[in-house]
């Protein structure tokens, strides 16, 4: 049976059995949820105001005197599932019952006003869990020591011999008990002489843990709020485009064509983009938008297309590179007459093209400024918002709503500087919305890369020396951000640099090459296309070589016990080496991302007129430690089809310097129809660092696919996406 | 309808030539017979300007058999336009297609239909563009044809031969309302260029209502332009004289949604034609007998009630219930007036199935009546659908609620899939046979 | 004027007929579980039933819908007690959830249809897209909903 494996239960003791009992040791099968009891989050996550609540312990934790607990979260919850597994940790130190736990958003604006109490707010980089562990657990264990101080101080008994569990504290020797609820008022006026120890992962008695995620509920009944479904009173709707050619200027615009149109309120220009403000309805403004023929000013940016994009940037390859890992002499290795292979790989820039287009409500007053808008840094978005409105930062609210799909698209607050200046132009509460077109053309990109392959192998058919070259665009340069001269950017040689090879000469360089497209992080950024690069180029030196290509990563890992576990668990459980039908083949990739490791078998089919399905993908996955491993598995399969999409079918085309795709008909997504089945299987290692989970499944599918494809097919693949190749039988 | 137009394709050019080209206000109609209102009913803006180019200013890239050809610049700029003209040289481009310096033009230039035009209507024209036409500097493009089929002296056989000598003489027997129509519908509206079959020089089988041929429905490469006469199934038929001024007046009625070339039509002429002129042309239209004996449609609920319960197993079924059911329905009846119906729609029921690939490969471009953009508009399944899918669902929906027509094969969605990629640059849009 | 029910109760829209029924629930209404993703009737995120059959709202006019009934995900059941919706929480499907809506409108048309859906009938017939990747995880939460029905 396909699909990920139902756990019997969910008792920690049967769990880790029930682990140990899977091949390979700490491998796991996640299914359902069993019925639990659940913390809860309000349909609208976001504080109304200043993010206080009665009864608070301290900023993050509150509890009602009928034993309730309020814990405030600092992420962002994008579908990650981070909402949940942040309080969970705090719940393991805490010592509280799950089932009385409810979640709210932490307030960006209190965070300002009280010195960063909640840290970094913002969810990327697989982040929220691994950056907020250590943290989250100092919150609960905290809490637990001044609740436990409390009662203490109450039967005047030292703290040492009273312990908590289930929101109750308990001092054995006289058999007392208090529950959390009678202690919060005391505890809050608690202050530690030095903050307590936090468990180790070994004495974690919460998790890791199955749970179903808190917001689950209201995303079956259409409760949920998302940023996009913010209402205020007397609120307004904006529709916008700018200017296609990113960096071009508006010229000008004949508004007079709107001239008395029913509903319209206003036509805002923007340095690079024109709004049409209506009263009523959004949709009214983004029928009266398309009404207006804006001229822009687009420079020498406006000849720019893809061809000469590609063009320059294979011409960079000679060029002068700074060095990421250059290990024993490559150079000399390939002067001995060894066997050669060389490849040129190429990834095309890529939209991110979350569900939910971007959006951002404002309410600009005087002395404050509110803004709903699903984010990926609350604390960002503020910063941002303060400074384009003109006000203090402690005078702005953010409010974060659920987010219809970041993939790191999200945080870079360009819808919410412009709904602001949109809302000074019209002086009303103003919901921005983007087309779905705007929302691809506007997108900052996953950047283009070329990387230029050069090996040479040995008798044993293994690379002896391994030279990689990358041309690609800066997304730090795009963020605004300078590195120190010398410094290499580290997307640039993601996925290459770090790869897990044992390879005696390795050299990695890369060239940063930028134009007037703007890039970003894109789930698993650089490691998502590189993987695709380096791991398909390997499968060329393994096949020419007569070498079983899971063989051949075998012997190169054979000195990193952790990759070889994960390498032989996919190959084990995706059937590695079992025949096929002609037509089909398995492909296999790896590769480390966020500190986790992932690998994954796809098995594909190629039909005779070309077209490809990918019927199954099994993923290993080691995140070093798991908290929820539901949604750590969730992601898995999500990160799968997430670069499933843009393996296949994604591809932003740049033509006149402007992103030639718009709307879901040109810019096409995995449907359920194509959707493979997926098996995960969960195998954290441990260690000194915990992993991340939300891009780590992303980058070897689309290795992994086109090696299936070169099985099936002999056609070898060295550009994405897969639809731009003719792998029809009767072809070349 | 314009012999060539920019129209067809999609990616980049149907965002460029969104909209239209506008001319002074586009959302009001001018005073009838002037010269305005005879340049909108001509609807010379939609050859003669470039996508995001000046109106006018030509440069418009036409496919001809012979090679690409550019429309002219027509403003009055007296090095690159038409200023320098007297009325007499406009007179014998727009009338007898040679331009002012002697040479013939290619009939792209529908000079065949404006031949029919009164004197009265030429001054007009003549006037709006020497006085209200913007002059725009900007220079012809050469045209790119091979030398060695670049003669022009046949054109002036082919003149002889296929343009008439006079302008329009009213006919007997007929009413002033068909008389009108007939004189829009053959002159300026120059529908023949599109609607009627061409022979073997290219030019059009008929001019005029003389004929069967006239009007009777033309393939143009990648799209065919329906039949417009009496016929029941395939042409105009089952359409009241409404029916027509709606879709004149804004390129919907009560199950139909104008598509291909015909929106530049739309967007640019015809909404700006007074009530009177397009129930003209409608009283013309109708007067046009069948050219063949068709039953009736007649709509079958099979197809529907297949559809709703989900037990439909025709090939294409599939497609249509996760794809085309959206916007036209289990009932193939659209949203009328919005999406259009495809049960017992025209366009469907021809055996020529040119349109509906077309349509499904590439979407629609965007309509702009009188300013107003559309409201839904049909997204490209290019990417989506292969050639088998498509050929099936399109065969479908041609054999679902009573519609009949042949089936299509995968190898006919394959050549327009080709000839219309919008990611070649040899895409050509409309050349004339 | 045009009148329609939604989720039982009467509404007058005084909208131009063109207005799609989208925005007509989401800014006139207030009913803000449909979601907008594409407008162009591609991505089934503002899914719902239209005389118990599912559409795509931001594809179909007001002026078309005159004295039809549409049901929304806020009312698809009173509780969250739909089998759809159980199913998906059973299964954990949603992760944003942006499309979940959607999704559970089109899946619970289909299974009026399909009692007892193949897999096939699921592929044909449940064409919204979740940039999530829920995909497996919805397709389990269909058949579960199949068999709650049944049960």
């Amino acid at each position: 049976m396909h699909g990920t494996h139902v756990t019997p239960t969910v008792s920690r003791r049967h769990f880790i059995l029930t682990a140990a009992t899977a091949a390979g040791g700490f491998m796991i099968g996640i299914g359902a949820p069993r019925a639990a009891h659940a913390g809860t989050v309000p349909a609208q996550p976001w504080n109304d105001d200043n993010g206080y609540a009665p009864n608070e312990i301290d900023a993050w934790i509150a509890i009602d005197p009928d034993d309730s607990i309020l814990i405030r979260y600092q992420r962002s919850e994008m579908g990650q599932g981070s909402m949940t597994a942040l309080p969970m940790m705090i719940t393991e130190e805490l010592q509280c019952d799950w089932s009385k736990v409810r979640i709210e958003y932490a307030s960006a604006n209190r965070n300002i006003r009280e010195k960063k109490v909640y840290g970094a707010m913002f969810s990327h980089g697989s982040q929220s869990v691994r950056a907020s562990q250590k943290m989250m657990q100092q919150v609960g264990a905290s809490a637990r020591e001044r609740l436990i101080a409390a009662a203490a101080a109450r039967w005047n008994v030292p703290a040492s011999e009273c312990s908590a569990a289930q929101s109750v504290v308990t001092h054995k020797p006289s058999g007392q008990s208090l529950r959390y609820g009678e202690l919060a008022a005391d505890a809050a006026k608690i202050t530690l002489s030095a903050e307590p120890a936090i468990k180790t992962p070994a004495q974690f008695t919460f998790i890791p843990r199955p749970l179903p995620r808190v917001d689950v509920v209201h995303k079956t009944d259409g409760s949920a709020k998302f940023g996009m479904d913010a209402q205020v009173p007397g609120m307004v709707f904006a529709a916008i485009t700018a200017c296609p050619v990113p960096g071009g200027k508006l010229k000008s615009v004949d508004e007079s064509v709107l001239a008395g149109a029913p509903g319209i309120l206003k036509v805002v220009k923007l340095d690079n983009a024109v709004a049409v403000v209506a009263t009523d309805t959004y949709w009214r403004a983004k029928r009266a938008l398309s009404r207006l023929q804006p001229e822009w000013d687009t420079g020498e940016a406006g000849k720019v297309d893809s061809e000469q994009l590609s063009k320059m940037y294979r011409a960079a390859l000679d060029e002068p590179m700074q060095t990421a890992r250059n290990d024993g002499n490559v150079d000399q290795a390939f002067s001995g007459g060894a066997k050669t292979f060389e490849a040129i790989y190429e990834t095309p820039y890529l939209s991110h093209s979350p569900m939910e287009p971007m959006n951002a409500t404002v309410n600009l007053q005087p002395d404050r400024l509110d803004v709903w808008v699903g984010t990926q840094d609350a604390g960002e978005a503020l910063e941002a918002a303060a400074k384009a409105s003109g006000l203090q930062p402690e005078q702005v609210y953010v409010h974060n709503g659920f987010i219809g799909g970041g993939f790191g698209r999200r945080d870079a607050n360009d819808e919410v500087k412009q709904a602001i200046a949109i809302a000074k132009a019209v002086q009303r509460p103003v919901k921005l919305v983007w087309t779905r077109e705007e929302d691809t053309r506007q997108d900052k990109f996953r950047p283009h890369a070329v990387v230029a392959f050069k090996a040479a192998t040995g008798p044993d058919g293994l690379p002896t020396a391994w030279s990689m070259r990358v041309v690609t665009s800066s997304i730090l340069a795009s963020v605004g951000v300078k590195l120190p001269p010398g410094k290499i950017e580290p997307q640039t040689v993601a996925g290459l640099a770090d790869n897990g090879y044992n390879v005696p000469n390795m050299r990695v360089q890369s060239l940063v090459k930028n134009t007037h497209l703007p890039v970003w992080f894109w789930r698993a950024p650089g490691v998502n296309q590189h993987t695709f690069a380096i791991e398909s180029f390997l499968d060329e030196m393994a096949v020419a070589n007569g070498i079983d290509p899971y063989q051949m990563r075998r012997k190169l890992l054979a000195n990193k016990p952790d990759w070889l576990k994960v390498l032989d668990a996919a190959a084990e459980k995706g059937d590695w080496g079992k025949p096929l039908p002609q037509g089909s083949g398995r492909g296999i990739a790896i590769c480390t991302d966020c500190d986790s490791l992932c690998a994954e078998v796809a098995e594909v089919t190629v039909k005779p007129d070309g077209q490809v399905k990918v019927n199954r993908v099994t993923v290993a996955l080691d995140t070093r430690y798991m908290v929820n491993p539901l949604t750590i598995a969730e992601q898995a399969e999500g990160s799968v089809i997430y670069n499933l999409s843009a393996a296949l079918y994604g591809k932003i085309t740049i033509k006149d310097g402007a992103a030639v795709q718009g709307n879901f008909d040109t810019y096409r997504m995995v449907r359920l129809a194509e959707a493979p089945k997926i098996d995960v299987y969960l195998m954290p290692s441990g260690g000194k660092v915990w992993g991340g989970a939300g891009e780590p499944a992303t980058p070897p599918i689309a290795a992994a696919v086109a090696n299936a494809i070169f099985a099936a097919t002999g056609k070898r693949l060295r550009s994405l996406p897969i639809s731009d190749h003719d792998l029809s039988s009767g072809s070349a | 309808m314009t012999i060539i137009s920019k129209g067809l394709c999609c990616g980049v050019l149907l965002a460029l030539c969104a909209a239209g080209t506008s001319w002074a206000d586009e959302t009001t109609s001018p005073p009838s017979n002037t010269g305005e209102y005879l340049a909108r009913a001509g609807d010379c803006v939609s050859c003669h300007s470039a996508p995001g180019g000046k109106a006018f200013a030509g440069g418009l890239k036409m496919g001809s058999p012979l090679g690409n050809i550019y429309s002219t610049n027509i403003t009055p700029d007296p090095e690159t336009g038409i200023g320098g003209y007297s009325l007499q040289d406009f007179d014998r481009a727009v009338r007898s297609g040679i331009a002012k310096d002697g040479h013939r033009l290619y009939p792209a230039m529908p000079y065949p239909s404006y031949a029919k035009l009164t004197d009265a209507n030429v001054k007009a024209l003549y006037d709006f563009f020497m006085k209200e036409v913007p002059a725009v500097d900007q220079a012809n493009r050469p045209n790119e044809i091979p030398s060695y089929l670049s003669f022009r002296w046949p054109l002036a056989i082919w003149s002889l031969l296929f343009t008439p000598s006079s302008s329009y003489v009213n006919k007997s027997g007929h009413d002033a309302d068909w008389n009108r129509g007939a004189y829009l519908v053959q002159g300026l509206g120059h529908c023949g260029a599109c609607h009627t079959p061409r022979g073997i020089a290219f030019q059009e089988k008929a001019l005029d209502d003389g004929s069967a041929d006239y009007l009777s429905g033309a393939e143009l490469d990648a799209w065919y332009a329906p039949d417009l006469r009496g016929d029941l199934r395939t042409g105009l038929g089952g359409w009241s004289k409404e029916d027509i001024v709606d879709f004149l007046k804004g390129g919907h009625n009560k199950g139909e949604a104008v598509f291909g070339s015909m929106i530049d039509v739309v967007n640019n002429s015809t909404p700006y034609m007074s009530d009177s002129d397009l129930n003209a042309i409608a009283v013309y239209l109708k007067s046009l007998p069948a050219t063949a004996a068709q039953p009736a449609y007649g709509y079958d609920d099979a197809t529907t009630t297949a559809l709703r319960g989900g037990h439909a197993t025709q090939p294409g079924a599939a497609t249509y219930t996760g794809v085309c059911w959206a916007c036209h329905g289990y009932d193939g009846k659209g949203f009328s007036p919005y999406t259009p119906a495809l049960a017992g729609n025209p366009v469907l029921l021809d055996n020529d199935p040119s349109s509906l690939i077309n349509l499904v490969l590439n979407g629609s471009n965007p309509l702009v009546v009188k300013g107003t953009p559309d409201a839904y508009r049909m997204p490209q399944f290019r990417q989506q659908l292969s050639d088998q899918q498509i050929a099936e669902v399109v065969t479908f929906i041609r054999n679902g609620w009573g519609n009949q027509a042949p089936a299509i094969t995968a190898a006919d969605v394959a050549k327009l899939r080709k000839s219309t990629d919008p990611t070649s640059d040899q895409v050509i849009i409309l050349k004339m046979r | 004027m045009i009148t329609i029910q939604v989720n039982g109760s009467p509404r007058q829209i005084d909208l131009e007929p063109d207005t799609p029924l989208l925005w007509v629930l989401r800014d006139v209404i207030g009913l803000t579980g449909t979601k907008f993703g594409c407008g162009i009737a591609q991505c089934g995120a503002c899914t719902v039933h239209i005389d118990g059959k599912p559409m795509r709202s931001c594809s179909v006019p007001i002026g078309a819908l005159n004295g039809a009934k549409v049901t929304t995900i806020e009312g698809l059941s009173p509780d969250n007690s739909h089998p759809v919706q159980r199913a998906w929480i059973a299964e954990d499907v949603p992760q944003c959830g942006y499309c979940q809506s959607g999704q559970i409108m089109a899946a619970a048309a289909f299974l009026k249809e399909f009692p007892s859906p193949t897999d096939a009938d699921i592929d044909a017939n449940i064409t919204n897209i979740c940039r999530c990747g829920t995909y497996e995880r919805l397709r389990r939460a269909i058949h579960r909903a199949a068999d709650m029905m049944k049960a």
